[in-house]
């Protein structure tokens, strides 16, 4: 089994699926010879020409919308946006437009297209260059959402993408573009609505998408040395949630703690926590613990900047705290 | 100088609080730690002691109005010429006064109030120099448990109003339940001569049959556990509980060892335990004879603790002139 | 041409009675007076050309084919209607004959109609995509946008501004500077001005030009001058702030589509005031016909709340 960058696997799963259907094109800025700022998509244009790798001018909403109609009548758009923090730009097209047009239609028309796009902060590029944007899509019925955690996912999620009839969101962290993982050889594609349980555990849940699943795993093992055993599981899509490895985990352990990059306030965090809590209540023994990005515009500053997002010991710490049931938020 | 009695900040988001009872009149003499007035938030009603000792004077606020938090509400003087009258506090009438000396705190609530208040008194010199807080009243019913450990504290038959009084410390988790070793229920007959007893209840005027029962086996826990509390409930036969007068289970207390009374005697029941770890002593009537069965729990009583006061109980109902004596 | 101008207007009729009987939910928009627009337009399309539609889009539903009774019911929020009862006055579409949509956010279907002349050129198709808009929605950025992606790449589509003077209740010279035809030049896109209530010259200019698009020579860019002659929505009613009386009546009196038309055909001698009128009661029966249809059929089931929001499968 080879090992590939997560950049790699997703230019993979783009040049298969476009070789695989020729509906299939890639439409964005910079994603032709210039193979986006993260060089996810370069070579792509060699093969495919720019008929399918196709360049646009500074034109979010405008490229979004002639996405939606190409997916409207026959064509498998990928669109790329640069920068997660785009997102608010596109939102009319995707929000208003493609999430809806199925079901006004009353099922008659359907959007297949994919928004791949990314997140993550901790790399220096301040407030509009940093946001993890999920949980607002993720707040529309009608859009999925898909938050790979490494090579291996990144490529059988897009793939799925490609093929679903819906509007697809698919959030890249792009801390993680370089981060390598063994992908195997033969064709692969992973369902959407099955999450990943990476690591057993009996003393806590750990849930943590994207970015956040590597800070899961390694606070995993820094209370390993502390005699705890956390089970740390990956939701891999946001929409449709994975909720019962999900509840059937938070059952065993009877903790749980969710960490996600986006902010805290109304985040996803908040979601996975409340169906936690309304739904395994009786088998808590513990208050389900939400760690998002702090509440603030992604600072500039890396002294800053770095103190925004749960690390691996931040999450061990509160882990250790609630397994040894310290009073947490009481009264 | 005397010393200034101020609003105290009773929680993190609390910036007023009323006052509901002066529990001092104005020229009293309180000592340092003598309760001095209540105050309610929007969360409990709280005693405010005295931080130090003196003559309370010049009260300055009137009662039941929203007071915020550090302003001036009274003094202590040191010495008796200076107390300044005050027409703002109602002057105490004897059974408040009563009502404040009667005040026992359980050490276990003082210790969870400790815990689990954000913004215990501020230690802003100004606010608090001639107070400080004391635990809330009336006692929080609420056991800090996970909703696991309520579980299995239910699985086991245990109350979770109980788990506090079985020693555990909050907030309680699943393992502490689990730690509990949660006996389960016991019987004990007694069977005594009815004679002397129905004898006793007709020549009563003050006290009916279970009240006398009642007032037995109080005496009883009395004579063999001085030191015990105990709380006494009467079962009625609509299901309710009703709680007993007896003298010192007026004050339910967390510790306390809680008895029921199920007074048969008019019925044909012969005795009934329920199922939950309960203590019930079930009294029934039949051929001249009383049958006392008494189904406690293992965790509460020890064989030995349930069979002498079983059998204390028993001799006074067999011979209620010895209790008389 | 004059039928399907008719059927538009006698569509229009019933449906404001309708709503102004409480019969029919939510809000609606009318068409009467741009008739020739849609029908002008749609005249010159084939079946797979796609057209987009806005929140005042009857016209163009029935334009490019649709049935009456299966309007009516979307109208009302029935189940056979052409969108389940889904999408309602401001949404309704025949989605068999090209139309991909009505669109209730102003501009909105910009992307949309542009994106649909993307994938015929990707696939090769020879289709034509007609984006229907206001004058309204050339204050939207997206038009830009996307209008310049469409010069870039030669796009088979064609830029419909149906301009009926006013935008919502301002009129159009308080909200549009500069010529609008101007503003698609810029992008090196050849605009046309035509009079939007001569359906005959509609037609005639939106042949060419769909024939032009089909070759891959569009993109392209009309300005249909009409007239509303309700207000914004059904319920707007005391619009004298914003227009006459005098000028409302004019265009009804000396501006009428279906009377030019019809003019036209009795002077051609095609057709006699007799025929008109028998052609005239003859669609309104089948309107009336089709409202009780609609009155009588059955609303979706509930359980069908949660269904297509996602395509299964």
């Amino acid at each position: 089994m080879p090992e590939i960058t997560l950049s790699q696997a997703v230019n993979q799963a783009i040049a298969e699926e476009m070789r695989r259907d020729e509906t299939v094109f890639l439409i964005g800025e910079d994603v032709a010879e210039a193979g986006t700022p993260f060089k996810v998509t370069s070579g792509l244009v060699e093969e495919f020409s720019t008929e399918r790798i196709i360049d646009t001018p500074i034109s979010e909403p405008g490229f979004m919308g002639l996405a939606v109609g190409a997916a409207m009548t026959g064509s498998r758009p990928i669109v790329d946006l640069m920068f997660g923090d785009f997102l608010f730009l596109v939102m009319d097209q995707l929000c208003n437009q493609a999430a809806k047009i199925h079901y006004m239609s009353g099922g008659k028309l359907n959007v297949p297209l994919v928004l791949r796009t990314n997140l993550g902060a901790t790399r220096r590029s301040a407030a509009q260059h940093s946001q993890s944007l999920h949980a607002l899509v993720a707040h529309i019925p009608g859009l999925k959402v898909a938050m790979p955690s490494s090579a291996y996912e990144a490529k059988g999620l897009l793939k799925t993408a490609i093929r679903d009839d819906n509007p697809v969101v698919i959030f890249e962290d792009k801390l993680m573009y370089q981060d390598k993982a063994f992908v195997p050889e033969e064709e692969y594609c992973l369902p959407f609505g099955k999450a990943a349980i990476l690591r057993e555990g009996t003393d806590v849940t750990l849930i943590g998408t994207s970015s956040m699943r590597q800070v899961c795993e390694k606070a995993a093992l820094l209370l390993e040395q502390d005699g705890i055993s956390a089970e740390v599981i990956d939701p891999r899509t946001l929409v449709p949630l994975d909720e019962n490895t999900i509840l059937d985990s938070v059952k065993r352990t009877s903790r749980a703690i969710v960490v996600d990059e986006g902010h805290q306030n109304f985040g996803t965090t908040a979601e996975i926590a409340a169906r936690i809590s309304e739904k395994a209540f009786y088998f808590l023994d513990a208050p389900v613990i939400r760690m998002g990005a702090m509440d603030v515009p992604i600072p500039f500053s890396p002294v800053l900047e770095d103190i925004t997002v749960p690390t691996a010991a931040v999450v061990a710490e509160k882990a250790k705290k609630i397994v040894a049931g310290e009073l947490i938020h009481a009264l | 100088m005397p010393f200034e009695v101020r609003m105290p900040q009773l929680g993190m988001n609390q910036d007023s609080a009323t006052i509901v009872a002066w529990l001092k009149n104005v020229g009293d003499k309180v000592t340092e730690g003598e309760a001095i007035f209540e105050v309610e938030t929007d969360k409990a009603t709280m005693e405010v002691e005295a931080r130090s000792e003196g003559y309370l004077s010049d009260i300055q606020v009137e009662l039941g109005v929203d007071i915020p938090v550090g302003e001036l509400i009274a003094t202590i003087v040191e010495n008796k010429k200076d107390i300044v009258k005050s027409t703002k506090a109602p002057v105490l009438t004897k059974e408040d006064d009563s009502k404040s000396d009667g005040q026992q705190k359980d050490p276990i609530e003082k210790e969870v109030v400790a815990k689990g208040n954000d913004a215990p008194a501020s230690d802003d010199e100004n606010r608090t120099e001639s107070q400080k807080l004391v635990s809330p009243r009336p006692v929080s019913e609420k056991v800090l448990a996970s909703p696991k450990a309520k579980v299995i504290a239910a699985e086991k038959g245990i109350r979770v109003s109980r788990l506090r009084s079985l020693g555990l410390s909050e907030p309680i988790h699943a393992a502490d339940v689990m730690s509990l070793s949660v006996g389960g229920q016991s019987n004990l007959m007694a069977v005594v001569d009815d004679g002397y007893f129905l004898e006793l209840v007709e020549r009563s005027d003050k006290m009916d049959r279970t009240e006398i029962f009642i007032s037995f086996l109080h005496g009883s826990w009395r004579f063999l556990y001085p030191q015990k509390a105990l709380s006494l409930q009467i079962i009625n036969f609509d299901g309710s509980v009703s709680s007993s007068c007896g003298s010192e289970s007026r004050k339910k207390e967390a510790s306390a060892i809680s008895i029921s009374l199920f007074d048969l005697c008019e019925t044909n029941l012969f005795s009934y335990g329920s199922g939950r770890s309960e203590n019930i002593l079930s009294v029934s009537h039949n051929n001249g004879t009383f049958i006392l069965n008494f189904s406690y729990n293992d965790t509460d009583l020890q064989l030995s603790d349930a069979t002498q006061l079983i059998n204390e109980m028993a001799e006074r109902v067999g011979n209620p002139i010895r209790q008389l004596l | 041409m004059y039928t399907q101008m008719v059927k538009i207007r006698v569509f229009e009729d019933n449906a404001n009675q309708l709503y102004l009987d409480a019969k029919m939910p939510g809000l609606t928009h009318m068409y009467s007076g741009e008739e020739a627009v849609a029908v002008g337009i749609c005249e010159a399309l084939r079946v797979t050309d796609k057209i987009t539609s806005t929140h005042r889009g009857h016209g163009h539903c029935m334009a490019k084919g649709a049935d009456f009774r299966q309007m009516f019911c979307e109208l009302l929020g029935k189940v056979k209607g052409y969108c389940r009862g889904k999408g309602g006055s401001m949404h309704i579409a025949d989605q068999t004959n090209g139309n991909l949509g009505a669109n209730a956010i102003v501009g909105g279907s910009m992307g949309i109609a542009t994106g649909s002349a993307l994938r015929a050129k990707l696939q090769k198709s020879d289709d034509v995509t007609v984006c229907f808009f206001g004058d309204g929605a050339t204050a939207q950025g997206l038009m830009y946008e996307v209008m310049n992606m469409a010069a870039l790449w030669k796009l088979p589509v064609i830029y419909a501004c149906e301009n009926n003077g006013y935008s919502e209740y301002t009129s159009t010279d308080e909200i549009a500077a500069g010529e609008i035809l101007e503003r698609a030049r810029a992008f090196g896109i050849k605009a046309f001005n035509v009079d939007g209530q001569d359906v005959i010259a509609v037609n005639k200019l939106a042949s060419e030009l769909v024939e032009k698009a089909r070759k891959g020579k569009g993109p392209f860019f009309i300005e249909l001058m009409t007239y509303r002659y309700h207000g914004h929505h059904v319920g707007d009613i005391n619009r004298t702030y914003y227009r006459s009386k005098e000028e409302e009546t004019e265009w009804k009196k000396n501006r009428d589509p279906i009377e030019i038309l019809g003019t036209f055909l009795k002077t051609e001698g095609i057709a006699n005031d007799d025929e008109l009128r028998e052609l005239y009661s003859k669609v309104r029966s089948e309107a009336s016909e089709a409202v009780d249809y609609a009155i009588n059929a059955d609303y979706p089931d509930i359980s069908e709340v949660d269904m297509h929001v996602f395509q299964e499968g």
